[in-house]
């Protein structure tokens, strides 16, 4: 889907779904400002922190805007995973990698194939808009 | 335990990178899985069929005999003038392998641990092979130590210990082992140049490296004064890499992936992108750094990376490890090079192309 339709799809949607909550609307509104106004290249690797900036909203707001434009109704943005091991070294992993983690308890190193101790506090969230890929990874 | 278990084990032995096995095992419709303990544990019996435990073997030989020729490693370069002394090198390593030796009888598969804990330290001259341009690889296989630090669960200890321990927030253990690295003197009379390899198969700082290469290069220097019948031969000064980081940095092909660099504008700047397929020379805040700085810069490491020809996506790529330290050095000098990501010869030839 291109860039235009996505985002003229999520306008519409904050729009006319979101007119009861009105701070979340204006948050999802600043944040989808921010994906309208960058060039794709700026919109690469966007932290729950740059997405806080965006959206003038505290930590909680931030945290119900993204929910609401990565959910599957509105898809203008993707939750991206990558792990950094202990030589600071950054892989991407997938969706997929992060759920088995999640669901078994257990990670593996992607280059060292062992089994990453304490891998909660080494994968780390990032976002994309939806209409950008990554060679590296499903994201 | 069943022949394929066996060569997956050598491969993680060595430290295989698991990604790019993986790649390996889906191409050749190997079962694969996340995680050496859940691949090893598929792989426990070999399969019913003899055809197929056969294949799966070769292609597990072929990775294993890649990864110790072509593996994550230093790459030093001798050039020599002219090339009778090249010539007499290619000659007379011809006889120094020890073909009875316990890396030469189960090579390329590395020994166990307990085996390379009873043995010395010095590399041990395995194999020689010589190819049609009439070169010459002469492989040694060497015991590197390695440590590893893992955190110890307190819970996990018994009860005496663990009350000891019961103030500590973290424990952390220090694990020393050994690893079977596979280093190599490869010379090429042709082009009147010899490269000593040290295999990375664990991390080596530079010293260790330098030490490492040292033993080579004294060995190399004691067999060509035997064969001249002189007291002293010595190679020249290694090829320095330093005058190529500008050369790779402009080339257009390629992507730059790391680069070091000191401003006029006194900074200093260790640069990297998060993914191997991005160009750091297309980077928004790199692009408009260096039109801020008027371009005025000065490269001291850089990691350049290519896609390589193989079946199996690889990365190979050519770190030149500088220190900021060396842009104010008249005379910088960087006598290696790293080679990393080569899962095949076409690969390793590949990067030399590119530096040489």
């Amino acid at each position: 889907m291109t860039h235009k339709f996505v985002l003229e799809d999520a306008f519409g949607r904050v729009s006319a779904d979101l007119n009861g909550v009105p701070d979340l609307q204006i948050a999802c509104g600043h944040i989808l400002n921010l994906l309208d106004e960058t060039k794709d290249v700026n919109l690469r690797h966007l932290t729950f922190g740059m997405l806080k900036n965006a959206s003038l909203a505290d930590d909680e707001l931030t945290a119900q805007a993204i929910a609401y434009l990565s959910g599957d109704v509105v898809r203008a943005l993707k939750m991206c995973f990558e792990f950094i091991d202990e030589e600071n070294r950054i892989f991407h992993i997938s969706p997929s990698d992060v759920r088995n983690a999640e669901r078994f308890g257990e990670f593996f190193h992607p280059e060292k194939g062992e089994a990453v101790p304490d891998f909660q506090n080494k994968v780390y969230v990032y976002f994309m808009p939806s209409w950008l890929t990554s060679e590296e990874s499903d994201c | 335990m069943g022949h394929v278990e066996n060569g997956l084990k050598a491969l993680r032995a060595r430290g295989y990178s698991f990604r790019m096995l993986g790649a390996h095992l889906r191409a050749n419709e190997i079962p694969s899985a996340q995680g050496w303990p859940r691949l090893l544990e598929k792989h426990k019996h070999d399969p019913g069929d003899t055809a197929v435990t056969t294949r799966w073997c070769a292609v597990l030989s072929d990775i294993l005999n890649g990864s110790v020729r072509y593996g994550d490693r230093s790459v030093s370069v001798y050039e020599f003038p002219d090339r009778s002394v090249v010539d007499l090198a290619a000659l007379t390593v011809q006889s120094r392998v020890d073909p009875n030796s316990l890396y030469a009888t189960a090579f390329p598969v590395p020994l166990s641990q307990p085996l390379l804990g009873t043995l010395s330290s010095d590399p041990v001259f395995t194999k020689v092979e010589q190819f049609g341009s009439g070169s010459v690889r002469l492989l040694a296989c060497v015991k590197r130590f390695v440590r590893s630090r893992e955190e110890i669960s307190v819970g996990d200890l018994p009860d005496g210990l663990r009350a000891q321990f019961s103030d500590f927030q973290e424990v952390i253990g220090v694990r020393c082992g050994y690893v079977q690295g596979v280093d190599a003197i490869v010379i090429h009379p042709s082009a009147k140049r010899i490269e000593i390899h040290i295999d990375h198969c664990c991390p080596l700082n530079t010293d260790e490296l330098i030490l490492a290469r040292r033993r080579y290069v004294v060995q190399l220097q004691r067999w060509l004064a035997e064969a001249r019948g002189v007291p002293e031969v010595l190679l020249p000064t290694p090829r320095n890499w330093f005058p190529s980081i500008q050369p790779l940095y402009n080339s257009p092909d390629g992507k730059v992936t790391n680069l070091g660099h000191s401003t006029a504008s006194a900074s200093v700047k260790d640069e990297r992108m998060r993914r191997r397929t991005d160009d750091l020379r297309q980077e928004p805040f790199h692009v408009g750094g260096l039109a801020g700085v008027q371009n005025a810069t000065n490269l001291y490491s850089i990691t350049k990376a290519w896609t390589g020809a193989s079946d199996v996506k690889t990365s190979p790529a050519v770190t030149i490890p500088g220190h900021f330290s060396m842009v104010g050095s008249q005379s910088p000098n960087i006598d290696f090079v790293m080679l990393t990501g080569c899962d095949s010869s076409s690969d390793f030839d590949l990067l030399m192309s590119k530096l040489l």
